[in-house]
C-alpha cells in the first residue's frame, strides 16, 4: 500500500502514459493538466466538449493543441455518456472530469452499472494524507448514495475493498463510522456498523478486517494514532457526512483529498471544480495507478 | 486582532469573579485548571463530594462524604438557590449525568433548546470558528436547526463577534428535494435574508468546500459575503458534526474547546471530542455566558 501521493506518482510515471477522455476541459488549469500530463508522458489526453470553446482556452493559455483529439458533443449529458462509453468499451483507462457538474457524470455511470453490472453500485472514494500519518487512507461514500442501507453499505464497501486490493492493500482494516451514543441508547448507524462487522467476521465481506470501534475516540483513546493500526477505509453513515468529511480535510487545511468515482468497472477523477493546477495532476497519477493496477 | 483562544481566556479573566460549584470525579487536569483560574481571580471555586475530600486547602470543598450522584444533586441546589453561578462536572460523562441534568433543566425550564458547540482555530484561516450540533441533536428538523442557531448566534455575541457569517452545511450547493438537509439550509438562508436572525449572515446550502473557500464559491456562481469568511459552520446532523470534529481533532491535531449551549445556567464539561488540556479553555467559554 503506498504511504503517500509522492509514491503514488512516481509509480504512475513508471506505468504511464494511459489513454485518458477529458470531460469539458473548458478551464485553464485543466486544459494545462491535459497538455502536462502528456508532455510527462502520463496520459493520452482526448478532449470532450465545446471544440470552439476548447480551442479558444487553449488559446489564450498559449497551450498547443495540434497533437490532441477533440471529440464534439456539447450538451453535457450525451459528453458525460459518451466519454463512459469510451471507458466502458476500453477506448479509454479511465474519465477525468472537468468543468461539468458532477451530476452528469453520476447518472451516466448510474445507468451502466445498472445495465451492466446489477449487483454493484457507483461510490466515490477519497483519498487522504495526513502530515504525520504515514499512509493512505480512504473516505466513502461522500458523493453517490444518499442514505444508504444496509445492502448498498455492503456494495460501496464491496468497491472500497476491491480498490484498496489494487493498491496492494490485501486485506484491508474497516471503520464503519458511527458517532457515540452519548445521550440515547443506539442509533441506526450504530447498529448498521454491528451488523457488518458480523457479516465480516463469518467471512461474507471477503478479505477485510471490520474494526471493533466505530469512530476515532472508541479506537485511540489515548488520542494517539497509529498508522498500522489506523484504518484504510472509513465507512460513513449518510452523505452529509461523507461529503462534509472529506473537503473539510482539505479546505479546513489538515490534509490531503483526492476523490475517485468508481463503479462497473470504471474509473472516474472526480476533482472539485476548484481544484488547481497541482491537485489536479495528482489526481491524474492516481487515476494512472488504479487503472493499472 | 483575530479571535483566538488566548483571547478567550484573556475575556474570562477580564470578565470579572464567578461563584463555581464543582462536581463529578477527581480530575487532575481539570483541577489544576479550576487552580489557575482562582489564582487569576476570575472563580471562586466551591468542590462538592468525597472525590474532592483531599484537595482541601486548594479549593473549598462541602459535603466531602456524598459520592458523585449525590454531589451533582447538591451542586446542582447550590445553583437553584443562587449560591453558585456556574456547574463544573468533572465526569464522568455517563448517561445517568445527561439525564441527571436534563431532569432539573426540565424542571427549572426555560423551553430552549440544548445543543453543543465546538470551537477550533482551522490552519486556513487562523481564526477562531464554531462548529455545531456536535454533541447533542442526532437528526434535528428545521426547527431545531432554527433553535441551535439561535443558540449559537447568542454565544457568538458574547464572544465578541458582532455579525456572525454562519454557513449552513449540505452536501452540495444546490437545493435538491430529495436531500432535506439541503432544504433545511436553503430555508434558513431565507429567513436570514428576511432579517430573522437578526444581523447574523446565513448562507445555504452550501457544500464544504464553496464554504471555506471564496474561489471554490465564486467558480459555482455563489455571491455571497459567507464563502472564505465563515465564523460558524451549521452541520446538517450530529453524524456530520461529531465525525468531521473527531477528524479534525485526532487527525488533524486541532484543538477543540466545546460548550453547552441552551441550560438555564451555564454548565462546563469535558465532551469526548476534547482533549484532557482543554479545561481552561471550556471553562473561560462558560464563564463568557455569566458576563
Amino acid at each position: 500500500m503506498y504511504r503517500n501521493f509522492e509514491e503514488i506518482s512516481k509509480k504512475a510515471k513508471e506505468r504511464g502514459p494511459c489513454r485518458v477522455s477529458i470531460l469539458f476541459p473548458d478551464d485553464p488549469d485543466i486544459m494545462r493538466v491535459a497538455v502536462d500530463g502528456m508532455r510527462e508522458g502520463l496520459i493520452k489526453p482526448v478532449l470532450v466538449g465545446h471544440s470552439n470553446r476548447i480551442k479558444q482556452i487553449a488559446r489564450e493559455a498559449n497551450l498547443p493543441l495540434s497533437q490532441i483529439e477533440i471529440r464534439e458533443e456539447e450538451d453535457p449529458q450525451e459528453a458525460s455518456n459518451l466519454c463512459l462509453n469510451m471507458a466502458k468499451k476500453g477506448e479509454v483507462s479511465f474519465v477525468v472530469k472537468g468543468n461539468i457538474l458532477t451530476t452528469y457524470l453520476y447518472k451516466a455511470l448510474i445507468k451502466i452499472t445498472k445495465k451492466i453490472l446489477t449487483d454493484q453500485i457507483p461510490c466515490t472514494l477519497c483519498f487522504h494524507h495526513i502530515p504525520g500519518l504515514e499512509k493512505i487512507f480512504v473516505i466513502t461514500d461522500g458523493g453517490v448514495n444518499i442514505h444508504p442501507n444496509l445492502e448498498t453499505k455492503k456494495k460501496i464497501l464491496a468497491n472500497g475493498i476491491n480498490v484498496l486490493q489494487r493498491l496492494g492493500c490485501n486485506r484491508p482494516r474497516i471503520m464503519v463510522l458511527a458517532t457515540p451514543c452519548i445521550l440515547d441508547e443506539t442509533s441506526s448507524y450504530s447498529k448498521d456498523a454491528e451488523v457488518l462487522r458480523e457479516l465480516s467476521l463469518s467471512g461474507d465481506l471477503g478479505q477485510c478486517e471490520i474494526d471493533f470501534a466505530k469512530n476515532l475516540h472508541e479506537a485511540f483513546p489515548e488520542w494517539t494514532l497509529q498508522a498500522e493500526r489506523f484504518p484504510d477505509v472509513f465507512l460513513v453513515p449518510n452523505i452529509e457526512t461523507g461529503n462534509i468529511l472529506v473537503k473539510s480535510i482539505d479546505h479546513l487545511g489538515i490534509g490531503i483529498r483526492q476523490c475517485v468515482t468508481v463503479g462497473a468497472g470504471i474509473f472516474i477523477l472526480t476533482p472539485s471544480r476548484s481544484d488547481g493546477y497541482e491537485a489536479r495532476m495528482m489526481n491524474l497519477s492516481l487515476g494512472i495507478v488504479l487503472a493499472t493496477s | 486582532m483575530e479571535l483566538d483562544f488566548n483571547a478567550v481566556i484573556e475575556f474570562a479573566r477580564r470578565g470579572g469573579k464567578k461563584k463555581i460549584v464543582i462536581s463529578g470525579q477527581k480530575d487532575l487536569g481539570a483541577l489544576a485548571s479550576i487552580s489557575q483560574a482562582k489564582r487569576e481571580g476570575w472563580v471562586e471555586p466551591l468542590a462538592i463530594g468525597r472525590s474532592f475530600s483531599d484537595v482541601d486547602g486548594e479549593m473549598e470543598v462541602a459535603f466531602s462524604s456524598v459520592d458523585i450522584e449525590e454531589a451533582r444533586l447538591k451542586a446542582l441546589n447550590l445553583i437553584q438557590a443562587g449560591k453558585a453561578e456556574i456547574l463544573i462536572d468533572t465526569g464522568p460523562l455517563e448517561k445517568r449525568f445527561f439525564s441527571l441534568l436534563f431532569d432539573q433543566i426540565e424542571r427549572i425550564g426555560g423551553g430552549q433548546i440544548l445543543s453543543y458547540v465546538s470551537l477550533l482555530i482551522p490552519p486556513m484561516t487562523g481564526r477562531l470558528t464554531l462548529l455545531t450540533d456536535t454533541l447533542i441533536n442526532r437528526s434535528p428538523k428545521l426547527k431545531d436547526k432554527v433553535g441551535i442557531l439561535e443558540n449559537v448566534l447568542k454565544f457568538a455575541g458574547r464572544l465578541g463577534i458582532e455579525r456572525p457569517k454562519v454557513a449552513a452545511l449540505a452536501p452540495l450547493e444546490l437545493v435538491n428535494p430529495a436531500l432535506e438537509s439541503t432544504l433545511d439550509a436553503a430555508i434558513l438562508s431565507k429567513m436570514s435574508e428576511r432579517g430573522q436572525f437578526g444581523p447574523a449572515l446565513i448562507e445555504g446550502p452550501l457544500a464544504m468546500d464553496n464554504a471555506a473557500s471564496s474561489s471554490a464559491a465564486r467558480h459555482k456562481g455563489i455571491m455571497s459575503h459567507v464563502p472564505g469568511n465563515v465564523d460558524i459552520y451549521l452541520f446538517p446532523d450530529l453524524e456530520s458534526a461529531h465525525l468531521t470534529a473527531q477528524f479534525l481533532t485526532w487527525v488533524g491535531h486541532l484543538k477543540l474547546g466545546g460548550i453547552l449551549l441552551g441550560t438555564p445556567f451555564p454548565i462546563a464539561f469535558r465532551s469526548p471530542l476534547e482533549r484532557p488540556d482543554c479545561w481552561l479553555i471550556n471553562l473561560a467559554l462558560t464563564c463568557s455566558l455569566k458576563r
